[in-house]
């Protein structure tokens, strides 16, 4: 199922735990902070990019 | 007042601590000066906003259960396990604290020149409101004192809307890191118009509101609207704490991070040192590891015997420069380029250490290499 994953800008810390995941979903910008690159995705794919942010800066919403 | 656990400190530790705490059902107060906060040079939107980075408002503090006592220990009696708190908001209360976890991290005071004491800083919630509030209008001639971690990333932060300088007593930025990470630094700060004066001695200071003077042995006077400290640290433990070595920058603790010799204290965050199985005894001054000991605490304290392995792990962000550490750098006796990742090797020839330059979605196996402890690959570039 394809779920829609954001980052909220103001709460990542740039860890970049969450690319380390999954490089080609999310990248960080020039500041440091993640960005989603593919909003749309498999279900499972957001999850464990979502799952590896230490302070839980995804969310994961339906399409 | 009493709870079951009573954790000191509101940063990224006490916070990840109380939260997980409280998560469990566990009844926690929490001890801190404001609201729980991250540090504030970690964030460069904090720099540019001037809006400190909370953890948690008083809304989620009460929805998680978390009691907040607004204040710092001022005293601590371990063997009665009550502490004295000096309250924000005016007056003393005492806590009991039949479960302790003490989380107060690192202080980072002004460097002991004459006249230096009114210089800004950006360590504290206080001192990142006084700055950014100096720095309204762009242009302002900023000096950043100390080219550590802190005043790098703040020297390239500011240098998006001020004319930076960068000073230090050593000769490179980020001395004490790795010579190819000064380089990569020395590199950005350039491209970022900031200067930077290695190999300075600041003799004394005139601050005031209108401007500051720094008066210097080597470079002579350096004329400024603002300069800001973030040169050195030091233990923010108290006596009662460190014993015979006042100057302790942390707890020794076990494995499960219960500080060794005190059954109902705990420790977390930059004040603990833990037996690491490869590296021996460590201390890991980093937001990643501030988290996960934090966590870990709460997890021993309900009744967790799992070992606290955490790889030291930091990242920093100077101007473009993505920074990425794993492992212990200090065990690395020899460097190497292997498939764009910076590989330090101890004497026996397994990765101690990989260093990462704008490459953060390599992290997953720089892990991997630092846990194998691999062996020499055939073909290796000496850096």
């Amino acid at each position: 199922m394809l779920v829609r994953l954001t980052v909220d800008p103001d709460a990542c810390i740039g860890s970049a735990e969450c690319v380390a995941v999954d490089p080609a979903a999310v990248e960080l910008d020039e500041s440091g902070t993640a960005f989603v690159l593919v909003s749309e995705l498999e279900e499972e794919r957001a999850k464990e990019i979502s799952d590896a942010c230490p302070i839980g800066a995804f969310s994961i919403s339906p399409l | 007042m009493s709870g079951s656990v009573v954790v000191v400190g509101n940063g990224v530790s006490g916070f990840a601590c109380a939260a997980r705490l409280a998560d469990q059902g566990a009844a926690v107060t929490m001890i801190g000066p404001g609201l729980p906060h991250d540090r504030p040079p970690l964030s460069k939107r904090s720099l540019r906003t001037g809006r400190l980075p909370l953890l948690a408002d008083a809304e989620q503090l009460e929805a998680k259960g978390i009691e907040h006592v607004d204040g710092v220990v001022t005293a601590c009696d371990l063997a009665r396990r009550r502490l004295v708190v000096s309250l924000t908001a005016g007056g003393t209360l005492d806590v009991e604290a039949p479960s302790l976890v003490w989380a107060t991290g690192l202080r980072y005071p002004r460097p002991p020149i004459p006249g230096f004491e009114r210089a800004e800083e950006n360590a504290t919630a206080v001192g990142l409101a006084s700055l950014t509030q100096r720095l309204t209008v762009p242009g302002r001639r900023v000096v950043v004192v100390g080219a550590g971690l802190i005043g790098t990333e703040t020297a390239a932060t500011l240098a998006h809307e001020h004319d930076v300088t960068l000073v230090d007593m050593v000769d490179r930025p980020l001395a004490r890191l790795l010579p190819r990470v000064s380089e990569a630094a020395r590199t950005t700060l350039d491209s970022l118009h900031v200067r930077f004066l290695g190999s300075c001695s600041i003799d004394s200071a005139s601050i005031d509101v209108h401007g500051a003077v720094l008066h210097t042995s080597t470079h002579g006077d350096i004329d400024c609207d603002v300069v800001v400290s973030a040169a050195g640290f030091r233990s923010s433990l108290p006596p009662e704490l460190t014993g015979v070595d006042p100057r302790a920058l942390t707890l020794p603790a076990d494995e499960q991070l219960r500080v060794i010799g005190q059954d109902h204290l705990w420790a977390c965050g930059d004040c603990v040192s833990f037996p690491h199985p490869r590296w021996g005894r460590i201390g890991i001054p980093h937001w990643d590891h501030a988290l996960w000991s934090g966590r870990h605490v709460a997890d021993a304290i309900l009744g967790s015997s799992t070992p606290y392995v955490r790889e030291p792990y930091f990242f920093s962000d100077i101007g473009s420069l993505r920074v990425q550490q794993v492992g212990f750098a200090d065990a690395a006796v020899e460097w190497s380029d292997e498939d764009g990742l910076g590989v330090g090797r101890d004497e026996g020839g397994s990765a101690a250490c990989v260093l990462l330059l704008n490459a953060p979605s390599r992290l997953r196996d720089a892990r991997a290499l630092v846990a194998a402890g691999s062996p020499r690959s055939p073909a290796t570039t000496h850096a």
